[in-house]
């Protein structure tokens, strides 16, 4: 089913919209609602410029500023009118994000495991 | 927005990091991320020895917790100007999330993304130059 809140389509029918999370099942229920004042027309596609500039700024990876040329992407797609374009930007910024996200978490890890290592081994050697 | 994707209902993702976000930032009231012992030195700063976009984001959000508006402009003046957007983008997030109609988003121009691309890095390079009016942009 086609997501009333930004458009795009979902497999089946699942509980919440796979691009924007909007509850599709209470949708459902509202639909006769905004269907009057709202027609098909995907207008809203999430460009996630924001997770994009969060990752780039605290990440430290260049993950992030791929991120951000998709975000940019989104936008320029939807002003010329490509529509589909759009949305496989709004997924590989979606996409970058988390990849910049995932990485940082495990480097983060690793660092945390070698410094207490390190720490246990200090205390080790002083003993 | 759909911070925690598919798997996670993003009312309980939303949740989830407004619990995350009151208790880091109550954590961050009480202690001083500038004294020793604190905090591990962020990898990136240790292994490069240079200062990444997002250095003294907490020495800021401390600050401004505090009251101390100038002095966290003067640790991460990016990452305090980000905070509005920020927040306002978990909101309108949240309330779609939470069956409420956000107030319809203003289209981003396109050239407006990468200028703030532009900005980023510049600003990553520029606060890592050691002369005397580009300091006031390092932590």
């Amino acid at each position: 089913m086609y997501c009333p809140n930004c458009g795009s389509q979902n497999q089946d029918s699942p509980r919440f919209c796979g691009e924007c999370g909007w509850a599709l099942s209470e949708s459902r229920k509202t639909a006769r609602k905004y269907t009057p004042e709202r027609p098909a027309a995907p207008a809203h596609i999430p460009n996630y410029l924001v997770q994009a500039i969060l990752v780039t700024i605290f990440c430290c990876l260049p993950f992030g500023i791929v991120s951000i040329v998709y975000a940019a992407q989104v936008n320029g797609k939807l002003a010329a009118g490509d529509v589909s374009g759009a949305m496989q930007a709004s997924s590989s910024a979606r996409t970058w994000a988390w990849v910049a996200f995932g990485v940082t978490l495990s480097l983060v890890g690793v660092y945390l495991i070698v410094l207490a290592v390190v720490t246990l081994l200090g205390i080790n050697l002083y003993w | 927005m759909a911070v925690f994707g598919r798997a996670l209902s993003p009312r309980a993702g939303y949740l989830g990091l407004a619990l995350l976000g009151v208790a880091g930032l109550a954590l961050l009231y009480v202690f001083d991320p500038r004294n020793p012992g604190v905090l591990p030195t962020c990898p990136f700063l240790g292994l490069t020895g240079c200062y990444c976009p997002g250095c003294g984001t907490l020495r800021a959000l401390h600050a401004l917790l505090r009251g101390d508006v100038v002095g966290s402009l003067g640790y991460n003046v990016l990452a305090v100007l980000a905070l509005p957007f920020i927040a306002y983008s978990y909101a309108t997030g949240a309330m779609r999330a939470f069956g409420m109609r956000p107030p319809r988003p203003a289209f981003v121009h396109p050239g407006l993304i990468w200028t703030l691309l532009g900005a980023i890095i510049a600003y990553w390079v520029l606060r890592n130059i050691p002369v005397a009016p580009l300091t006031t942009l390092a932590p």
